[in-house]
């Protein structure tokens, strides 16, 4: 499953979930049937058995953490999907995160049962936001230390630095644009100093912004990129290419609870203690209760999820599969849990006919069957019927309209409103309410479960006449060669596999980069709507920039009911991620991360 | 060129001598081609963006663009090709991998030698097994013997050895199975390091590997030796008062087993590429996980290495095949 970039693999890794696991989905059944004229299921009733819900309802292992766990041991992991960048200035993929969170202080770190608490990690406190937005203060501690061989103790500078690295061609951070762009001086560093980084003492640090972004900064200050670097040390070798933290990470100067002690690409892992580590003295809040963290790497998932379920002291590092899912769910529900990731939407070019009118959109939304969607991707357990953007316990999600939607009747119904799709079309100018044009071109997946839900997509939006020409590709391809690139929207009408989820736990991260204009960029782009709208833009830009966190909530979950009401995009899916463990084992889920975190998690007897 | 090319192996000496030198030098050959078609396959057809799936989906031009150049991704084609060659040649350098920096000739040598463990092993159980099926079953054709081991050569035929993996290990694996008798997988260790973690933990992938190609080499070899055993020289080898044991295994086997070599001379190059699916659940840190992985990922630098790699076993395997092709067949002469 699914490469470099932490969102892309993450959304594709649950793919993984795909068919199988109906069985233990009840509303399916009865959503099953053609949309016909009545709208069928409702959203609230489709929703019901979500697996997060029954997590909550103690159904499933709640993955939290308690006073009772032990200390010591060897915790066995295992990942068929293994790592990708280990040092935390490349690190952009939810498995490289377990490690590099564990491995590295970042500036700030959340607490694993409630993501929406941001706790000061390296730094002593909440950062502080100018005013004016451009300026924001960080105070570090002055007793973390590096691991060997570097064996000092941190300062401001190599905070500063960690985050300077970030745009050397061998670390080449994937999300330093989006959120460190702003700094002055980074549009010309490439990956010496920045001049809008400032360390005034050894404890301090302070970013200097050319707009007033100051807000957004503070929060992206929990990724890896902030992570402290040695520079007298690791300066030299990032000169080398490829990068020799990253090629052999047992080189990194460790000041989080773990170092690495052996890595094998593709094959193991092993994490020790770090001994300059001094937890708690220095303010580190994670109890990192196992001795030793060994991570055997590849083999198939399918199988590894068999034997953790009976192996002792296991855990799995990878979304569980379809399979896996089924099987917990019914003779292992205590082993089993369920966390929110993000979200799954078809995007629609909004610069091209037929999807540049409004109406036409909404049609399509309203007669697309969403159940029969979900119900290809594996049913309930693998996420809600979204009605907007945001997904449940992202912050703004409630302003948006929670659970219930934005309002907006063509998503009201799950599988789809035949008589509303018409009259949207009637209002398009089509007299007898269906579309007589041209073919549609959907660029869609050769691999499961996309290829399935492209299939639905296109079955649905025949029903009113859209015919659509599936152009099927890789996934990689489809995102590379297609839906991320200006040039080849010109010939295609929709990517039915996009999904999103944030970097760091906000609704800016989850609307910015892929439903306003700053999402759109020649190549590499993640707007393939190529849908901006000058207000919505401001509206959320105004959103990124306010640091009270209510009113930003409000904003930008107010930005999320605009944007939903102009149906760049027409969201399908809140995605769940299912996490499995075997015996023996206290795993603690990172709320923020949707899997393990290794610090919390301990053996049990 | 040819004439520069054919004195120095004139000077060789013998016939044989000189024809493994000029395989060798068409390998060389062929092992250029065969990195040429991979990476212009790479570059025709629509894959992804090695620079932006590095960058990330974050990524603005400049990084895209600054790690297209740390990737050597800005230069023409000619170019990156020359330059990939020559590090290959020069510095036995297969590059990095896109997807996780990991050195390529490492990754490559490093899982060699498990797979090179479970083809040989492998190759050992289908070639005895197969071959001794098959002389039994030419030599009582329509027997009960015969019809049970055709009978389940075609069920191995049949059985995809990843569903064949996965039954084996519900029955008899040590933490799910009904009886728990198999190391879990991903206990491959190296022969050098625990002969006996090694062999228990290769055992059960052998069997599972082998049992396909056992039963296509037992139809092969019955089929072989039952058309042989109707030549005239088998006719006047028993009417010369040869012993029937003495007819079958100096003569007619030996004439019948030279299209199995040449089977097994492919299959096993193509096993020493990686045995993708064994591999994978078995987890047996091999070559063929890696090429499926870089596949999937449009990772080049692996595709190339590991391509590399399966086309030199294929065509190592090839020479030797002919050269064995000479040691049993006496109508095939090296020149």
């Amino acid at each position: 499953m699914e490469w470099t970039v932490r969102r892309l693999v993450a959304i594709g890794a649950a793919g993984s979930l795909a068919l199988g696991i109906t069985a233990c989905g009840s509303d399916d059944s009865s959503s099953n049937g053609s949309s016909g004229s009545g709208g069928g299921v409702s959203i609230e009733t489709a929703n019901k058995i979500s697996g997060p819900a029954q997590v909550e309802s103690g159904k499933f292992y709640k993955a939290v953490p308690t006073a009772d766990q032990q200390k010591g041991g060897t915790l066995k992991a295992s990942s068929a999907e293994g790592f990708q960048h280990l040092d935390p200035g490349t690190a952009y993929f939810q498995g490289d995160y377990i490690v590099t969170s564990i491995v590295h202080r970042q500036l700030y770190t959340y607490d694993p049962a409630d993501s929406s608490k941001v706790l000061p990690d390296l730094a002593t406190g909440p950062a502080e936001v100018s005013p004016d937005g451009k300026t924001v203060t960080v105070k570090i501690r002055d007793n973390v230390k590096f691991g060997p061989p570097v064996n000092r103790t941190v300062t401001s500078d190599d905070v500063k630095y960690g985050i300077e690295r970030g745009l050397a061609a061998s670390v080449a951070n994937g999300y330093f644009a989006s959120y460190f762009g702003d700094i002055i001086g980074a549009d010309k560093a490439k990956g010496g100093k920045i001049k809008g980084i400032e360390t005034p003492d050894k404890t301090t640090i302070v970013f200097k912004l050319k707009a007033p972004s100051g807000a957004t900064l503070s929060k992206a200050l929990v990724l890896p990129l902030s992570s402290p670097f040695p520079r007298e040390y690791a300066e030299p070798k990032d000169k080398k290419t490829p990068n020799p933290f990253d090629q052999d990470p047992t080189l990194q100067a460790a000041t989080g609870p773990y170092m690495i002690k052996s890595y094998s690409a593709g094959r193991s892992l092993t994490l020790v203690r770090n001994p300059a580590w001094n937890g708690k003295a220095s303010g580190d809040p994670r109890p990192a209760y196992v001795d030793q963290i060994d991570v055997a790497i590849g083999g198939d998932s399918s199988v590894n999820a068999r034997e953790i379920q009976n192996t002792k002291g296991t855990i799995s590092l990878d979304p569980a599969p379809s399979d896996g899912v089924a099987r917990y769910v019914k003779q292992a529900p205590q082993q089993i849990t369920f966390s929110a990731l993000g979200n799954r939407y078809i995007a629609l070019n909004t610069k091209k006919k037929p999807f540049d009118d409004l109406n036409v959109r909404k049609a399509a939304a309203a007669i697309l069957d969403r159940s029969a969607m979900r119900k290809q991707r594996g049913g309930p357990l693998v996420g809600e019927i979204a009605t907007h953007f945001l997904f449940p316990g992202s912050p703004g999600f409630d302003e948006a309209g929670g659970e219930n939607g934005t309002g907006a009747d063509f998503l009201a119904s799950a599988n789809g409103n035949l008589e509303l799709a018409k009259s949207y079309l009637k209002k398009a100018g089509f007299k007898d309410g269906m579309y007589k044009g041209p073919k549609v071109v959907f660029v869609g997946d050769t691999e499961s479960p996309g290829r399935e839900t492209t299939q639905v997509a296109k079955n649905s939006l025949a029903k009113i006449g859209i015919q659509v020409e599936v152009k099927s590709v890789k996934h990689i391809t489809m995102y590379q060669k297609f839906c991320q690139v200006v040039k080849a929207m010109e010939s295609v009408d929709g990517c039915p596999n996009f999904g999103w989820l944030p970097d760091f736990v906000d609704a800016y991260p989850m609307i910015a980069p892929v439903l306003t204009d700053k999402g759109i960029q020649p190549i590499n782009m993640n707007n393939p709507s190529l849908f901006s709208d000058p207000k919505i833009n401001a509206e959320v830009e105004k959103g990124g920039r306010t640091a009270d966190e209510a009113q930003r909530n409000q904003i930008l979950g107010q930005a999320d009911k605009d944007i939903t009401a102009q149906v760049p995009a027409i969201p399908w899916l809140w995605d769940t991620q299912s996490s499995i463990q075997g015996p023996g084992v206290h795993g603690v889920i990172a709320t923020w991360n949707s899997i393990w975190d290794l610090a919390y998690t301990s053996l049990t007897k | 060129m040819t004439r520069s090319l054919a004195s120095p192996l004139r000077a060789l000496g013998s016939p044989t001598s000189r024809y493994i030198a000029r395989r060798l030098v068409w390998m060389v050959f062929l092992l250029l081609v065969v990195s040429l078609v991979a990476f212009l396959i790479f570059y025709a057809l629509p894959s992804g963006d090695p620079a932006a799936q590095r960058a990330g989906k974050g990524a603005d031009e400049a990084q895209i663009e600054r790690v297209r150049h740390m990737l050597y991704l800005d230069r023409p084609l000619y170019e990156q090709y020359f330059h990939y060659i020559k590090q290959v040649v020069l510095h036995f350098d297969f590059g990095f991998s896109y997807s996780n920096n990991a050195d390529v000739a490492d990754q490559l040598t490093s899982r060699l030698p498990a797979t090179i463990s479970l083809a040989l092993g492998a190759a050992v159980i289908w070639l005895v097994v197969g071959v001794a099926i098959g002389i039994l079953s030419a030599l009582r054709p329509r027997s009960l013997f015969d019809r049970i081991a055709m009978g389940g050569a075609l069920l191995g035929i049949s059985a995809p050895v990843y569903w064949l993996a996965l039954v084996v290990l519900a029955l008899l694996s040590q933490s799910y199975g009904v009886i728990h008798l198999i190391p879990n997988t991903g206990s491959y260790k190296p022969l050098t390091q625990d002969p006996g973690a090694w062999f228990t933990s290769l055992l059960v992938p052998w069997i599972i590997l082998s049992l396909s190609f056992a039963a296509i080499y037992a139809r092969l070899m019955r089929a072989n030796l039952l058309e042989t055993l109707d030549q005239d020289f088998v006719r006047t080898a028993e009417a010369k008062g040869l012993s029937r044991r003495r007819v079958v295994m100096r003569h007619a086997v030996r004439a019948a087993i030279t299209p199995i070599v040449t089977a097994f001379g492919l299959d096993l190059g193509i096993l020493l590429g990686g045995a993708v699916l064994t591999e994978s659940v078995f987890n047996i840190p091999g070559i063929g996980r890696l090429s499926y992985d870089a596949i999937q990922d449009s990772n080049l630098p692996v595709i190339q290495g590991t391509v590399l790699f399966a086309a030199f076993f294929i065509i190592i395997a090839n020479i030797l095949v002919d050269i064995v092709y000479a040691v049993i067949d006496p109508r095939v002469r090296l020149a």
